[in-house]
């Protein structure tokens, strides 16, 4: 049978559109309509459709909030901290020193360690009796403090295990984005006189805008939907202080068994990280 | 007559033979060929489990393999495999608390038509030499057996007898004021000993500290209408004891809060803390010297309670089982009962508490081979008969102890004062149980 030259992209792209369809859009729609019941793994056929009551039980509920805030804080924090630190590195990788290549590799490791191996030797770290943070503040004569029992530092210990964890990744992106930068761009500007900052805030970040968004993007998706760290290090205490929605999601669904109410607040944070990842594509002209 | 003999010779070799046949047949093992597998909680009490079931084989002719799972593991497993009914657990490893819950959603099957059917040419089950707290809690519902009581577990007050002759301490205290004053004593500034360790992590664990005290100043979780009590004087004068013992008198590791069952046996057998009240199913490791540092130097005393107005004193604390139940999408149901019940049978069992599990049978912990092994047995038995108290058995359990778990939480760590907490458990509460039914709004 003669395939239409109309159609035939279209045929080229069906396995695609199935593959795409089979593991993307009928898991989100199965989501969505779990959303809209009520009931637990176990007692599926007991099955209710409760309508919009999920997620009006969750936009009234004041842990959704807290985690809500617990959540953007996370993000942003971990998300700035991870860019600056990764952008700094990549920019002194970039000069070229002899031992560029040695530092390169020292400096992804983290980023090539299991997470959940990073979170327990993490969960070690911050220990309060045995952890080597307040053993290095103690060498200092600071008294221990509780990294994990403390509701103020729980999330900061957080942070920086992610920071130290995911800035690899921001400096190997950054650093690709700068190789690309033609180098007689940067001599032209030196012969006109431009100190540093100059060359930086002119040349690089223009050039660099695309990978930045993309980076960023990348970044607060990732951080959005990282339940592994919180479980691990704090299953989200002491009381709330760590409870972050992807844990929160997890909770629902494998420790309460609440699925409806899991899907909906999965179904929220889908909606957020698309929001703001979208907007992010959007503010950085980044092209796919 | 040589003709005669040859005849009644042959006879006989064709009865004898057929003889022979029969009782062959009779030693043929009923459950030759069967294959069953069942999911265990790791730890002492299933590896227990895990070692006598080749006992069981050999026996029967089945083939029993036994799925030692982490907790989080046993769990996922066991729900998706009851959620598609798919039987590949024949057996499934519950806590009394969710017995209902497998129960109403028809994961379970009674155990009544086995027990009337006698299935089982292995053993009797003697189902009244159970503890009866256990048994209530862990499988009788509407007049039927659901599970068979596995794991019984108490928690005890296990004290570092060293650091109490130190003190010039010399028994167990008897009520949480003594409790106190002892760890003040043993506590000290530096902050390298501390006179007692709790497990305070959030959810399950401080709701079962939580509900001794709330018993012991009088009141249950619910009163009769499902109407929570937990921001009662009662409960205000329980977390408040909580609160102040890790706040104000800093008895306790300041990261306490944070700890659960292997944190504060590290806690003990490390001496870093002097008293524990923790589970008994812990202590075999605590007395291994290869594990433990004090090892021999432990005492096993019931949890401290509270003086009553008559001067007697009031002990309680949440009770820990675990049965097993068998799954209803189970391809040998018999067999798997078969299995089940010669492993709770009592000379079984007291194998099996001599190998560290932790026993559900009367019989068990008052048997002298286990005394002698291990002294604490006598002490296990009195607090699963005298001071042991389920959680409220409610079906969506996980959910509420979550929730109300985190609240008491709180006020422990600072989010919320201690009221707070309270009251914003009480409301968690009653909505849960308004949404079950339980409670009816007015």
């Amino acid at each position: 049978m003669p395939v239409n030259k109309k159609t035939f992209p279209y045929l080229l792209l069906l396995p695609s559109l199935l593959l795409i369809l089979l593991v993307g859009i009928y898991p989100l729609m199965y989501l969505i309509q779990n959303s809209l019941f009520s009931f637990t793994l176990i007692r599926q056929a007991e099955k209710v459709f409760v309508g919009l009551a999920n997620y009006r039980d969750l936009l009234i509920s004041q842990q959704f909030w807290s985690s809500l805030l617990i959540t953007v804080i996370y993000v942003v924090s971990s998300t700035f901290i991870t860019f600056v630190l990764g952008l700094g590195i990549a920019l002194l990788l970039n000069q070229g020193t002899p031992l560029t290549r040695v530092f390169r590799s020292i400096f992804l490791m983290p980023m090539v360690a299991t997470p959940v191996i990073v979170a327990l030797t993490w969960r070690h770290i911050w220990d309060f009796r045995f952890g080597i943070m307040n053993l290095f503040l103690s060498k200092v004569g600071i008294k221990p403090l509780l990294w994990l029992a403390d509701t103020k530092l729980a999330l900061l210990s957080i942070i920086i295990t992610d920071v130290w964890q995911w800035t690899p990744f921001v400096i190997l992106v950054i650093e690709a984005g700068l190789v690309a930068i033609p180098e007689y761009l940067y001599e032209a500007a030196v012969v006109d006189g431009c100190n540093f900052w100059k060359r930086f805030w002119y040349m690089t970040v223009p050039h660099l805008r695309p990978v930045i968004g993309l980076t960023l993007a990348i970044r607060v998706m990732d951080l959005f939907r990282n339940a592994d760290l919180v479980y691990v290090i704090t299953s989200g205490g002491p009381g709330t202080s760590t409870e972050v929605l992807a844990f929160s999601v997890f909770k629902k669904a494998f420790v309460i068994f609440q699925i409806g109410d899991a899907a909906a607040t999965a179904i929220i944070l889908v909606i957020l990280t698309t929001f703001i990842v979208s907007s992010l594509i959007k503010r950085w002209d980044i092209e796919f | 007559m040589k003709r005669t003999f040859l005849i009644v010779s042959a006879l006989s070799l064709i009865g004898l033979m057929l003889l022979s046949s029969l009782a062959c047949a009779e030693e043929t093992p009923p459950f030759k060929g069967i294959e069953i597998t069942i999911p265990v909680l790791a730890g002492p009490s299933g590896e227990a489990v895990k070692k006598l079931a080749p006992q069981f084989e050999a026996i029967s002719g089945m083939k029993v393999n036994i799925e030692i799972l982490s907790h989080d593991e046993l769990w996922k497993k066991m729900e998706l495999d009851a959620a598609a009914k798919s039987g590949n657990f024949d057996a499934f490893h519950i806590n009394y608390f969710k017995l209902d819950e497998y129960r109403n959603s028809g994961a379970i099957i009674a155990l009544d038509d086995f027990i009337k059917g006698d299935v089982s040419p292995y053993s009797d089950p003697k189902w009244d030499d159970f503890a009866f707290a256990l048994l209530k809690a862990m499988s009788e519902r509407d007049g039927k057996y659901y599970a068979f009581p596995h794991m019984g577990d108490t928690r005890l007050l296990w004290y570092n007898k060293e650091l109490f002759a130190k003190a010039g301490l010399q028994n167990p205290p008897d009520t949480w004021v003594e409790f106190t004053d002892y760890a003040r004593k043993m506590t000290t500034p530096d902050g390298k000993q501390y006179g007692a360790g709790f497990e305070w992590q959030k959810s399950i664990y401080v709701l079962d500290m939580f509900q001794g005290l709330l018993l012991e100043n009088g009141s249950p979780f619910f009163d009769e209408n499902w109407n929570s009590q937990m921001n009662s004087p009662a409960g205000q004068a329980s977390l408040q004891f909580m609160y102040d013992t890790l706040n104000k008198e800093k008895i306790v590791p300041p990261d306490v809060i944070n700890w659960g069952h292997t944190e504060l046996t590290n806690g003990i057998v490390t001496g870093y803390v002097a008293m524990a009240d923790q589970w008994h199913v812990f202590i075999p490791q605590a007395e291994d010297p290869s594990s433990s540092l004090v090892a021999g130097k432990l005492g096993y005393a019931l949890v401290p309670g509270i003086k009553q107005a008559d001067g007697t004193i009031l002990r309680r604390d949440s009770l820990g089982t675990w049965g097993f139940a068998i799954n209803s999408a189970s391809k040998n149901p018999k067999a798997t009962y078969a299995f089940l019940e010669w492993l709770k049978s009592p000379e079984i069992d007291v194998q099996y508490a001599l190998m560290g599990g932790t026993s559900t049978r009367v019989s068990t912990n008052n048997d002298p081979r286990v005394i002698e092994k291990f002294s604490f047995a006598p002490v296990a038995a009195k607090s699963l008969s005298e001071v042991v108290m389920p959680l409220p058995i409610i079906p969506n359990f996980t959910e509420w102890v979550e929730a109300a778990g985190t609240e008491i939480h709180k006020g422990l760590v600072n989010q919320l004062s201690v009221k707070e907490a309270l009251d914003g458990a009480t409301d968690i509460s009653n909505k849960l149980m308004e949404k079950i039914g339980f409670r009816k709004v007015k």
